[in-house]
Formats: C-alpha cells, structure tokens, sequence
C-alpha cells in the first residue's frame, strides 16, 4: 500500500483547496454509496453531497489545517483532521474537525464517509 | 436496499449512543477495564502517538492522571456490511467534547474518531481503529 500519510496529506490539501475555491469541483471525490456527516445533517451520494455543501451559507471560507492523522482502515485510509475555518470578513475563526474514511478507486482515492463538525467554545 | 440502509443506520446509532457512554464512563471511572473495548488487533493513534494494539496502549494510558470527559456531539455512519439488518455490521464514530485531566487547570478540546467492530459474543462493539486529537 502506498505511503499512508502521503496519500492523506496530497488528499487533504486537494479537499480543502477545492472546498475554498470551487464545492461544486467536490463531486468527484465522492460516490453513490458516500455518506456525509454534516453538523449533525446527514446525506447520502455524491450529487446530495454536492448540493448540501454547496447550500451553506458560508462565502469565501478558508480552511487552515492543524493537524492530520491517518491510519490504514477497513481497506482504506481514516484521516482525522482538525484546523480553523475563516469566513470572509470576519476576524475570529471557528474550529473544525472532520473525519473521513478514503477508499481506493483506481489509482487514486474517493471519500466513502465524511463527518463534520465545528467545535465551539475555544 | 434503502430499507436495509435505514435498519444499518438505527442499529449502528443504537450502538453507538451505548459505545459512547460506556467508553468515557470506564475511561474516567473504571480505567483498568477499559481494555476490554480493545483487542490486540486495535490500531490506536493517541495525538500523533501510534500504539499497536491494548498492551502498549493500556500502559499509556494507565500513567495519565484521573480525567473527566464531557462529550458534546457524535456522529456515526454503518460501514457497509454484507451482514443482515439487524445485525450489527461495522461503523465509523467521531466524537467531540472537551477533556479535563485532574493535573491540569483548564479542560481541552478533543476529536476521537474510532471505527468499531462488532463482538459477536456479547452483541458489542470493540475497537478496531481509534484516532484521538486535542483540538
């Protein structure tokens, strides 16, 4: 199996580079059977997926990423990530911490579950 | 199929709602026990610290002070299984809350994400991965 960490890391910056600059460019990364965990929110397949991230109201977010872990799962790769989330126009940032279960497709990797959730009170 | 999906995703949260209070009740009160929700096959990630398996864990975990968990939120997703519904197949588990260890003053952020695995003995869950971060 490849590096683990490498995999996670090129697919973490991938993932929060493209959330930043385009969620619609998301869509590929994930699958009929992927899950999401949204604030609590649940949808399933890729289309809802997309149409739930792009819903937020949330405009010119910028992820910065604190920590990565990764460890090999299920056939796959767990990747737990935490980090601060900062919206356009505004000075304080909110944490974040999301976890996503990445299962090989060909060559690369798509997202068969992904949970979310701000962590409030820092 | 999106039957069989619903009956994973009740029995997953079931199993989940008693997962999380069973694990952070005997890690705060009955720490010795813990190990019990582990195996020898466990992978755990302790903040950036790999363990393989209970044993090196355990005795990690068994130098860190008394600790007092408070869990904010949980999610969890069925790992698709080819086991009937009803039947508890494997799921991932994130948790957020905060931490206060009895030999620091202010309490800490935390992230656990764990993928459990059914024990078939005992319908339970016990861990097969399990990744922790303070936030």
């Amino acid at each position: 199996m490849a590096d683990i960490n490498a995999v996670a890391q090129q697919f973490v910056t991938y993932y929060y580079q493209t959330f930043d600059a385009n969620r619609a460019g998301l869509g590929p990364l994930y699958r009929p059977n992927s899950m999401l965990s949204f604030e609590g929110a649940q949808t399933q397949g890729a289309d809802a997926v997309v149409e739930k991230l792009a819903s937020l109201p949330l405009d010119g977010l910028r992820h910065n990423v604190s920590t990565m872990d990764a460890q090999p799962a299920d056939g796959g790769v767990l990747v737990l990530v935490t980090g601060q989330l900062l919206a356009s126009g505004e000075s304080n940032p909110q944490f974040f911490t999301q976890n996503f279960l990445l299962k090989p497709d060909g060559g690369s990797y798509y997202i068969q579950n992904d949970i979310f959730r701000l962590v409030y009170g820092l | 199929m999106a039957d069989s999906l619903k009956e994973h995703v009740d029995t997953s949260s079931k199993g989940a709602d008693q997962f999380v209070e069973i694990y952070y009740k005997l890690f705060d009160t009955q720490r010795p026990v813990l190990n019990r929700l582990y195996r020898d096959s466990s992978a755990i990630l302790w903040n950036g610290n790999a363990y393989s398996g209970i044993t090196p864990f355990a005795e990690f975990y068994n130098k860190l002070s008394s600790s007092e968990h408070t869990v904010n939120a949980y999610d969890c997703h069925p790992l698709p299984t080819s086991t009937a519904p009803g039947t508890p197949g494997s799921m991932i588990l994130n948790v957020s809350g905060f931490v206060k260890y009895s030999n620091e003053s202010t309490a800490r952020h935390f992230s656990q994400s764990f993928i459990l695995s059914p024990d078939p003995s005992n319908g339970s869950f016990y861990v097969w991965s399990d990744c922790f971060r303070f936030v």
